[in-house]
């Protein structure tokens, strides 16, 4: 099961829209801490403009495997291309940003 | 099952170390895995997709969800502890905690570590019969007896009184690892239950003990939400029943008034608060009346239930039916046919016909009671009910009115001679009814009085006060049956009060006889008298005749009184004999009563058969209207008087109308020719001619004739010119008292 985190569709920009895909393991740690560092990046960087899907692989661990996921948590940027992965907590800021291709 | 197990064999120091070494070489890889990520990474998958969880997050998890569910427990107001299978407490909530900080001075202290079920076992004083038996519930969840326990009890112990729910359930499937204990204090909720207890006791008392039926329904009356059990004692039906089937509730309606309440019922707005009163019929088939009230009750505005209230109203109705009915017969009384007769008699103003009022009098009824029994007079009354209840077609046609009268309106009259038609149909089918009485058969004569509306009244009170008038008339005449005629209300009632004091005058003898002379007109000598009555009111002096005689007639005291009139001139006359005077015979007028009367000829008999030859004193003056009445029973009357010697005389001739064959055949010797023809001679030839005629005709028929009320010499000149015989009046003499007649008239032989 996955849930959407989005700003509303109608006022957004398709072309300058972030598409993330985050692979978490629950509540644990690591995960929980992600999860906060990309809600707050993505609102300092890219208000109105992300939207972010979030995997639990303990509840969907086959679409974890498909994606090639073998650690949590996982952060995928799925558009704009190209697609990247970062594992961690995404604890720090810059080198994340850098790894998105946002101005740091 | 196998008793013996495989052997096991005891671990080699080899395999250990190979374990070891396993252990160390996972523990490597979990460290170098933590420093790859930096200790930023929760899970690790393998190429099957199977995910690891690493310890660090292992442990996270884990202590998140401890707290998470402390919480959950710390966060309930109930008291929680978890025991084991000994009934040891091995962890409590805050709730738990706290109380027992607060009532450890209470003894009730139980924290973590105590045993809760000695702590049950122990207790004494007034609380400690429910704590043995919380305890025995909790030994039986522990001992896999339920799957859960609860016990609701009150602690006295406390400082104020407290209730408590105890719920004890298994820990796990296995009942043996243990159980939660969760207690709750339900004081405020108990205290809530027991107002709306008592609320409800009260309302039950009085619902339950009212001997009213009150009952509940929706707004649509199609589901009964409440009925008291008064219902069951009354309808004979149980409330189940009705609860079951609320349409019972009309079916038990009397057929008669049903479809009158359910018409009401639906032309009534359910807002409105209504009355209704109908009969019901119970599975017995018995009836009862019921009255029964609804009132709506509103709940923001609109009708939401409808409350009533049904009582059982038979005796009250009972007893109003007493009051409009006659308990004897079941006929109306004379208050409710008064109130139908005005109905009626709406109904004929507006439709233009005419109306009839009959009271009908039961002859001879109070012989009846005397002399069979008052039981019988009843059997007949309530028979005499029957037929006119038969007669008439609609028993709310006739009514009793009084002890042996009742009363028949006709609603529509078309032409009166139907209604002279009916009675006499109806009298005559009455007279030949057979009523049967002790095993006897009986004819009843009655007597019927008419008032006819509007002619005779135009309201119910007046037409049958005259109606009543009539029958009292009828009742002393010979009439079986008369109408009243409007100057009839007056006579009867004008003289009410003069009828009493004739029937004193009567009892204390104050009638006198008057004497009034008859001469001979060629020789001017006496010839007899005519004995005139005279009433001696000794309040206003003589009362002249004109004022009483109608009334004698009327009341039938004409009776007595003709028969004192008859023997005391009789006297007069033998006493004037005996006193050795020329004794004239006297007349006496004789009153229809006492000719129609069976017995009169043997009165006169008795009358002047005391004294040889007394007839010869004696005449009777019978009016030719009278005579003419019932000339056949007249002639024999007359005959048979006349053959004992006294005379008759035809009184007023002229007046009726005899025909000339029967005056020829009447037993008469004189005949009197009216004032009004004396007084008619002086007006001129025919006035004398008519005398004239009269006085040839009798004479032809060997008939003395006398003149009355001769006041002239002129007259007396004409008459004496005419041949009549003898004559009376004015100019020879007024009537006067026996012993002013007898010195006056009479000289001694």
């Amino acid at each position: 099961m996955s849930r959407v985190w989005d700003a509303s569709e109608s006022t957004m920009s398709r072309r300058g829209l972030f598409r993330f895909r985050m692979y978490i393991a629950g509540d644990a740690l690591n995960s929980a801490q992600a999860l906060a560092n990309l809600d707050a990046l993505c609102r300092a960087h890219l208000p109105d403009r992300h939207e972010v899907e979030i995997i639990d692989v303990f509840r969907e661990p086959k679409l974890a495997m498909t994606d090639g996921i073998f650690m949590t948590p996982t952060l995928v940027k799925i558009a704009p291309p190209p697609i990247r992965r970062i594992v961690g907590t995404l604890s720090q800021t810059q080198r994340v940003l850098q790894a998105l291709g946002l101005p740091t | 099952m196998r008793s013996n197990g495989p052997n096991r064999l005891p671990v080699s120091e080899e395999a250990n170390a190979a374990v070891a070494s396993l252990i160390a070489t996972l523990h490597q890889i979990e460290q170098r895995l933590e420093t790859l990520t930096g200790g930023e990474v929760d899970t690790v998958s393998d190429r099957d997709g199977r995910t690891i969880l690493l310890r660090r997050a292992q442990d996270h998890l884990r202590h998140q969800e401890a707290a998470k569910q402390a919480a959950i427990l710390n966060a309930l107001p109930a008291q929680i502890a978890l025991l084991d299978s000994h009934g040891r407490i091995l962890s409590v909530n805050e709730a738990w905690t706290r109380f027992s900080q607060a009532n450890a001075v209470c003894g009730l202290g139980s924290g973590v570590g105590t045993n809760y079920l000695e702590i049950c076992d122990r207790a004494s004083g007034e609380d400690a019969s429910d704590a043995h038996q919380l305890a025995d519930g909790i030994r039986s969840v522990l001992g896999g007896g339920v799957t859960s326990y609860s016990l609701e009890y009150p602690r006295h112990s406390l400082p104020e009184l407290h209730c408590y729910l105890s719920t004890v359930t298994p820990l796990t499937d296995d009942a043996a690892s243990g159980a939660i204990l969760m207690r709750r204090d339900v004081t405020a909720e108990r205290r809530a239950t027991d107002s709306l207890l008592a609320s409800e006791l009260q309302f039950r008392q009085l619902a339950e003990n009212i001997r009213e039926v009150f009952w509940l329904t929706d707004a649509a009356k199609t589901s009964q939400l409440y009925v008291s059990p008064a219902y069951e004692e009354i309808w004979g039906r149980s409330c189940q029943s009705l609860y079951a089937s609320p349409h019972d509730w009309i079916d038990a309606i009397h057929p008669e008034d049903r479809e009158r309440v359910r018409r009401a019922d639906q032309t009534q707005q359910a807002s409105d608060e209504y009355v209704e009163e109908y009969r019901i019929i119970r599975p017995d088939g018995t009836i009862r009346w019921i009255r029964n009230r609804a009132f709506p009750i509103f709940r923001k505005g609109e009708v939401y239930r409808i409350a009533g209230l049904a009582e059982d109203i038979t005796e009250r109705r009972e007893s109003e039916r007493l009051a409009y009915y006659d308990g004897l017969t079941g006929l109306a009384n004379r208050l409710l046919f008064i109130d139908r007769v005005a109905q009626h008699l709406r109904a004929a103003a507006s439709a233009g016909h005419k109306s009839a009022l009959f009271v009908i009098d039961l002859e001879r009824f109070k012989n009846i009671n005397d002399s069979l029994g008052r039981p019988t007079g009843d059997l007949l009354l309530r028979q005499v009910a029957q037929w006119l209840t038969r007669n008439a077609g609609d028993a709310s046609l006739v009514a009793r009115i009084d002890a042996d009268h009742f009363a028949l309106v006709l609603p529509k009259v078309t032409y009166e001679g139907d209604v002279v038609r009916l009675i006499e149909k109806s009298m005559a089918a009455f007279l030949n009814h057979p009523f049967e009485l002790n095993d006897t058969v009986y004819r009843i004569a009655a007597k019927v009085g008419v008032a006819l509306f509007p002619d005779d009244g135009t309201d119910a009170d007046t037409l049958f006060r005259n109606a009543e008038a009539a029958v009292k008339k009828a009742q002393v005449s010979g009439d079986q049956y008369l109408f009243y005629a409007s100057k009839m209300t007056d006579t009867v009632a004008g003289s009410l009060g003069l009828e009493n004091d004739l029937r004193q005058a009567v009892d204390k003898g104050e009638f006198v006889l008057h004497y009034q002379p008859k001469v001979n007109l060629v020789s001017g000598k006496l010839t007899g008298a005519e004995a005139l009555i005279r009433w001696n009111d000794p309040r206003t002096g003589l009362v002249p005749p004109g004022r009483f005689i109608r009334i004698l007639e009327d009341t039938g005291l004409i009776r007595q009184v003709g028969r004192w009139a008859l023997q005391s001139a009789l006297a007069e006359h033998l006493r004037w004999r005996s006193a050795g005077v020329t004794a004239p015979r006297i007349a006496v007028n004789v009153s229809a009563l006492q000719l129609r009367s069976r017995s009169f000829v043997a009165d006169i008999e008795q009358i002047i058969g005391g004294t040889p030859n007394a007839a010869a004193g004696l005449e009777l003056e019978i009016t030719e209207s009278l005579i003419m009445e019932d000339v056949r029973h007249s002639v024999v009357t007359l005959q048979a008087i006349r053959a004992m010697g006294v005379s008759i005389a035809i009184d007023d001739f002229g007046t009726g109308f005899s025909s000339l064959s029967y005056l020829s055949k009447l037993p008469v010797d004189t005949l009197k020719i009216d004032r009004s023809f004396v007084i008619d001679m002086a007006t001129g030839a025919d006035g004398v001619t008519l005398v004239s005629v009269i006085i040839s005709l009798a004479h032809a028929l060997n008939l003395k004739v006398v003149a009355e009320g001769v006041e002239t010499e002129e007259q007396l000149q004409q008459l004496r010119l005419l041949n009549c015989d003898e004559m009376q009046g004015y100019l020879f003499g007024r009537p006067v008292p026996g012993a002013i007649f007898e010195s006056r008239y009479l000289a001694s032989r």
